[in-house]
């Protein structure tokens, strides 16, 4: 922790030097202040000479030198406390992309995001309180060294005083603290059940409980409230106290430097000079506490901030990585005993989808811890063992729910661009790239839809797209990464069975020859794959085609019809029939071919009505409608 | 759909209405703060009667001693009485703001269904967080801080004016500088706090993308590209700090003059004064000590002129979700006579768009399951909003027992009827506290048998502390099949007569959640099912099929009749068939 400190304070350098200098002029302006107004008195008013002139000038000039000392050491000030929040802010959030997963493993997210928020702002104010802090120390000496060269006493009672009144405060500050983490812990479960509260808003107005939620808000609510309350009777008596000590501390100041006026020894412009030093030494001693206070809450910032810095991705290279094997080779799941061939589509298929989600999962390496048990060969080789980054770059799994992220669509769908800034291409290249992808997946529609189309600035985690919006930008985005080894996870789950088929059949173009792994119980997906391994509880129990499968009068046919039938239903078509859109029965794609063949006339209700899935833009649509409470689509 | 903003005026009238609803506590903390700042003024007078005593050479050693008992014994009441006020306001400012995001929530908690479904949550998150935390600051400190200014600046300056008003005079020099930079900075600061503002809250939405879809970055390799953004989102902040930092060069400085300035006038001013025997010395420094203690209040007043504007900012986004007009009026006595849905020429359109539904006429018998089949784009989907009451028809009745559905009460509405979607949000609470929102007060034994009923009582029963689980954020994190039985679960709690589900985004779809079709059928069990189509094979199962086209059901009747009408419903059929 010390050393993350030291490592922010560097990068800083020359704003924490400048606002100590500037800081101690400013100090020193406002301490040299009593001594001018002093003076003034003394040989101006007091003896009505012209020598007024030459003090009221002098205050007028270190007016002028405080006023552009004290803009200075504000602008430090807060580039100080900006850069410091800042780069601990852009810190965590570098951090949590490098890391991944095992991000959220250890901390809840909105954790995380408190933490960006209040820590890194807490972060920044310890080094603004700093310079302020060093500035005030240096001012402080040399108002006690001013007092010592008028007076020996007195200049004793102000060096040792003022660390004394501060000590006496600083008492009060670690039961403040306590009280004040107390207030802040009850503020982030508040934050926490409101945020949650509105992100399922849909579940509560759809469903009921909100009467409920409200309630525990308020009950919450009230909590942060006695909380704020109880760190407000202590906070006040620290207020009282820090007006009666220092008060104190004045009237013995002019107690005796008012005997010191009667015995002759000062003026009494000095004695106004000493009033001045006195209430001018309030503004260090309210620094020194209030930078004990900062630094109480800054360091716990910070050691927050370090953990969340100290939490490793949970796949990391090995101390010598052995190098990948060639392109085209063969990977074994161990523990499944699942093999995926290189060059070919294989389906994987579970009666427990999450088990052949956690296969396909598996292939990406995402734990090393997991793999001690259940280890993966790429070429022979367990494929903990070889680099992570080319592990990633050349095997990509897009699982059941990818997030889409914020920035213009085409920057976020072409991840070779974004995955490696060195990569080049023509913007039109890049742009036909993107835009065949999207069209493979299906999500042309929905990229046409947009007002500035592929260049749309999109919202943060893709909160404008519905679900269904989301699965087919994804999966162009995976089709983009053209990986050696693909493997997706359910890809199709919110799509209507019209889109589904769409896919299946782009699929095959969009990963012809090389490696393609999906989890799907889709028929229409399934009849597309080279070789499906079915699996019973995450353990293979036999392969075949679709076509195979659907015949095969073993136990093998029947499980596999059993998982794939779920999806079609009771009334299905005799096996061996084409299974396109029969087989699940898809109103809309039925209706299409009904209207080919003339069976049926559509008539429109509007103008713009597409066939298929991607109306779904616009409410009342059928497709693929609004999903998922915080995923609703919102920017319509 | 963006969430309003109340303007200027309605922020100005809600906090008058707050300060009068306060007046009588407010005018006590005021009293109190007064009292101590008029304690604190009493340092300039007894040094000013000290030196004019010396000067006239009668002081005493006694007197001096005395004048210093005074000093303290005037510190010791500002401080108490001030630690008092200062409590009285703080606390004031606590139940002020408690009340404020109280009410806050109470009003997100009844924002109209039709505008929830359609709004999304970003929005307003944004408010619930970000909004509320910038609005903490102002209440629970600006506002007594303020008091405390405003009354040690007045008392300040009456003080001055009650020693000599002569020399007082000379505090004044500064007033017009300070009145025109402030107006001057205040008129674009505005503007730079909420860009501030805003360009956090992106850097914010962007560093929480990044925490939640960690995975998705790992396994795409994105880091690269997400960090580019991070930087952007710094940068834009930095920006947007830099530009309010500009403004603030430029007032810091001539605010600072504006102090000191007079006090250099007072002084000079002051001398002639004492010249022309208008004035004592002791005056003369007992005003310029005045001045130099005026700075502390003005400059704290001044520097929270800052956080008023953007707590006035945030003020506005959280009261502006009060003015979402409501999109139904209940009404409290109406009774549905039995539970038959209908539908009477129901028309409907979204805001000002085309029409969607051009008449529908439509009798649901109490436990019939009826399939609604059409095309993409035909307004089934809508249609199965209108029938779950998410939104009223435009023209004609949506009935339930002979009551316009949208006329129920929310509450009454749930137990009638509900829709069924792929919702399954996890509420951060125990396993119970997520199922007891549809049926607040059920007891264990009522949770469990729901459970049963969608067969999750084996897991929830195996989960570390059963019933009493922590789940969501941060607690054990569901399964999306198990997140989806406890939504099935609430169902069945819930026990409305009708559910509608809309099979595409609802449980049927294809992966998604195979298991759980036995429970689904469980829930659907004796009541009345509408279900949106999309695979025929939920037509063929229904009662009675409604096939909708362009907005108008042309055909309607059992599985056999259709198919023995020859219609579009039996051309469909023969197609799958392939008869």
């Amino acid at each position: 922790m010390p050393r993350f400190l030291l490592w922010q304070a560097s990068r800083q350098k020359q704003f924490l030097v400048g606002g100590i200098v500037f800081g101690v002029i400013w100090m020193l302006c406002q301490a040299v202040w009593p001594y001018l107004l002093g003076r003034a008195i003394d040989d101006g008013v007091a003896t009505a000479s012209a020598d007024i002139w030459i003090w009221c000038g002098a205050l007028l000039a270190v007016a002028v030198v405080q006023a552009i000392a004290g803009m200075l050491r504000h602008r430090m000030a807060v580039k100080n406390f900006v850069r410091s929040a800042l780069r601990a802010g852009r810190l965590i959030g570098h951090h949590s992309a490098e890391t991944g997963s095992a991000i959220t493993a250890t901390t809840a997210s909105g954790e995380i995001v408190a933490t960006v928020l209040t820590d890194a702002l807490s972060l920044g104010s310890m080094f603004d309180v700093t310079a302020r802090l060093v500035g005030g120390i240096v001012a402080y000496l040399v108002v006690s060294g001013i007092m010592l060269a008028t007076s020996v006493e007195l200049g004793l009672v102000v060096l040792i005083g003022v660390p004394v009144l501060g000590a006496l405060l600083t008492l009060l500050i670690r039961p403040l603290h306590a009280r004040q983490a107390a207030w802040r812990e009850e503020t982030g479960l508040l934050t926490t059940l409101g945020a949650d509260t509105v992100a399922g808003l849909r579940v509560l107005r759809g469903i009921g409980g909100e009467e409920e939620f409200i309630a525990r808000y308020a009950h919450r609510s009230q909590a942060v409230r006695r909380a704020g309350t109880h760190v407000a009777q202590l906070q006040s008596w620290l207020d009282g106290l820090q007006v009666f000590l220092p008060g104190v501390f004045l009237a013995f100041i002019v107690w005796f430097g008012a005997r010191l006026v009667l015995e002759g020894a000062i003026s009494v412009g000095e004695l106004v000079a000493f009033y001045g030093y006195a209430t001018f030494l309030v503004i260090p001693l309210r620094t020194a506490v209030e930078a004990t206070q900062i630094f109480a809450r800054g360091l716990v910032a910070t050691r927050r901030i370090v953990d969340v810095l100290r939490i490793r991705p949970a796949a990391q290279d090995v101390p010598e990585p052995r190098p990948a094997p060639e392109a085209g080779a063969e990977l074994v799941d161990v523990a499944s005993g699942v093999v995926i061939e290189p060059h070919r589509f294989t389906g994987l298929v579970d009666a427990d989808p999450d088990a052949a989600a956690a296969v396909a999962t598996r292939l990406g390496r995402f734990a090393d811890a997991e793999h001690e048990e259940a280890p993966v060969l790429w070429g022979g080789v367990p494929h903990t063992t070889v680099p992570v980054a080319e592990l990633r770059r050349r095997i990509v799994v897009s699982d059941a729910h990818p997030h889409l992220f914020q920035g213009p669509l085409v920057e976020g769908l072409d991840v070779k661009k974004a995955r490696d800034p060195e990569f080049t291409s023509t913007e039109t290249a890049q742009l036909r790239a993107v835009s065949r992808a999207v069209e493979q997946a299906a999500a042309a529609e929905t990229v046409e839809a947009l007002p500035a189309g592929l260049r749309e600035e999109i919202a943060e985690r893709g909160r404008s797209f519905s679900g269904g919006q989301r699965q087919r930008l994804s999966l162009a985005r995976a089709l983009l990464t053209d990986a050696e080894v693909l493997v997706l996870i359910e890809p199709t789950s919110a799509l209507d069975a019209h889109t589904e088929a769409r896919i299946a059949a782009s699929l095959r173009d969009a990963r012809a020859g090389r490696t393609t792994v999906v989890v799907s119980a889709s028929p229409l997906i399934l009849d597309r794959m080279d070789v499906i391994r079915v699996l019973r509880g995450g353990e293979l129990v036999g392969s075949g085609t679709h076509a195979e499968l659907m015949r095969a009068e073993d136990e093998l046919g029947h499980l596999y019809r059993s998982i794939v039938a779920r999806s079609t239903n009771p009334a299905e078509p005799v096996e061996g029939q084409d299974l396109e859109a029969a087989a699940t029965g898809a109103i809309d794609t039925l209706w299409l071919e009904a209207e080919q063949t003339g069976a049926i006339r559509i008539v429109r209700s509007r103008p713009d009505d597409r066939a298929g899935a991607d109306a779904s833009a616009r409410p009342g649509s059928d497709a693929d409608g609004p999903e998922g409470g915080a995923d609703a689509p919102a920017d319509r | 759909m963006l969430l309003p903003i109340a303007d200027a005026k309605t922020v100005r009238a809600t906090a008058r209405s707050l300060i009068r609803e306060h007046r009588g506590r407010l005018a006590g903390v005021l009293v109190l703060h007064s009292i101590a700042s008029a304690a604190g003024l009493a340092g300039p007078w007894l040094i000013g009667r000290t030196i004019d005593a010396m000067t006239a050479g009668t002081a005493t050693l006694l007197g001096i001693t005395i004048v210093a008992l005074v000093l303290v014994a005037a510190y010791a009441v500002q401080g108490l009485v001030s630690r008092f006020a200062q409590l009285r306001a703080m606390v004031l400012g606590e139940t002020v703001f408690a009340a404020l995001r109280e009410q806050f929530m109470h009003t997100v908690g009844r924002l109209p269904l039709s505008v929830v479904e359609r709004a999304g949550t970003g929005d307003l998150l944004a408010r619930t967080t970000n909004d509320i935390s910038s609005l903490a600051q102002t209440v629970r400190f600006g506002v007594p801080r303020i008091l405390v200014a405003a009354a040690t600046a007045l008392l300040t300056l009456v003080a001055a004016f009650l020693t000599n008003p002569l020399v007082a005079l000379g505090l004044l020099v500064g007033v017009p500088s300070i009145a025109l930079v402030t107006r001057w900075y205040l008129r674009r600061s505005g503007r730079g706090y909420q860009r501030q503002l805003a360009a956090h809250a992106l850097l914010s939405g962007v560093v929480s993308e990044t925490v939640e879809g960690a995975r998705t970055i790992e396994a795409l390799s994105l880091a690269p590209a997400q960090q580019a953004k991070i930087d952007a989102a710094v940068l834009e902040r930095r920006d947007t700090e830099r530009y309010t930092l500009g403004l603030r060069t430029v007032w810091l400085p001539t605010i600072e003059l504006s102090f000191l300035v007079p006090i250099v006038a007072g002084v000079g001013w002051g001398a002639y004064l004492v010249w022309t025997g208008a004035a004592s010395v002791g005056e003369v420094t007992a005003v310029a000590l005045y001045g130099t203690q005026l700075i502390g209040p003005v400059n704290e007043l001044l520097g929270w002129m800052d956080e008023l504007q953007i707590g006035g900012t945030a003020l506005a986004r959280i009261i502006g979700v009060a003015d979402v007009p409501p999109d139904r009026e209940p009404v409290p006595d109406a009774t549905p006579a039995d539970e038959r849905l209908e539908a009477r020429g129901v028309r409907f359109r979204y805001g000002d768009g085309p029409e969607v539904l051009h008449g529908i006429d439509l009798s649901l018998a109490p436990g019939e399951r009826l399939a609604i089949v059409g095309p993409s784009g035909s307004g089934k989907s809508t249609l199965g909003r209108l029938m779950a009451g998410i939104n009223a028809p435009t023209d004609g009745w949506m009935t339930v027992g002979g009551v316009p559905i949208t006329d129920l009460p929310l509450d009454v509405l749930h137990r009638h009827v509900a829709l069924v979607t792929q919702e399954h949000h996890v509420f951060v609470g125990t396993i119970a506290d997520n199922l007891r929102l549809a049926k607040p007060g059920a007891d264990a034994s009522e949770l469990e048998s729901a459970l049963e009923v969608v067969d999750a009582l084996g897991w929830v029963r195996h989960m570390p502390d059963g019933l009493e689980t922590r789940v969501g954020s941060g607690g054990v994190v569901l399964t999306p099949a198990q997140a989806q039985q406890v939504a099935l679960a609430r169902l069945v709690l819930l026990d409305p007569h009708t559910l509608v589900l809309d099979e595409a985004t609802s449980l049927l779809d294809p992966g998604a959640a195979r298991d759980l079709e036995s429970s689904l059928e469980r829930v659907l069990a004796g009541r009345t099912v509408v279900a949106i189509a999309h695979r025929l094979h939920t037509a063929h199962d229904a009662d009675r099929v409604a096939v909708v086209q362009a907005g108008r059901i042309v055909e309607l009747g059992s599985h056999d009749e259709l198919v023995a009408a020859g219609g579009q419903y039996a051309a469909l059929w023969s197609s799958w068939h392939h008869e």
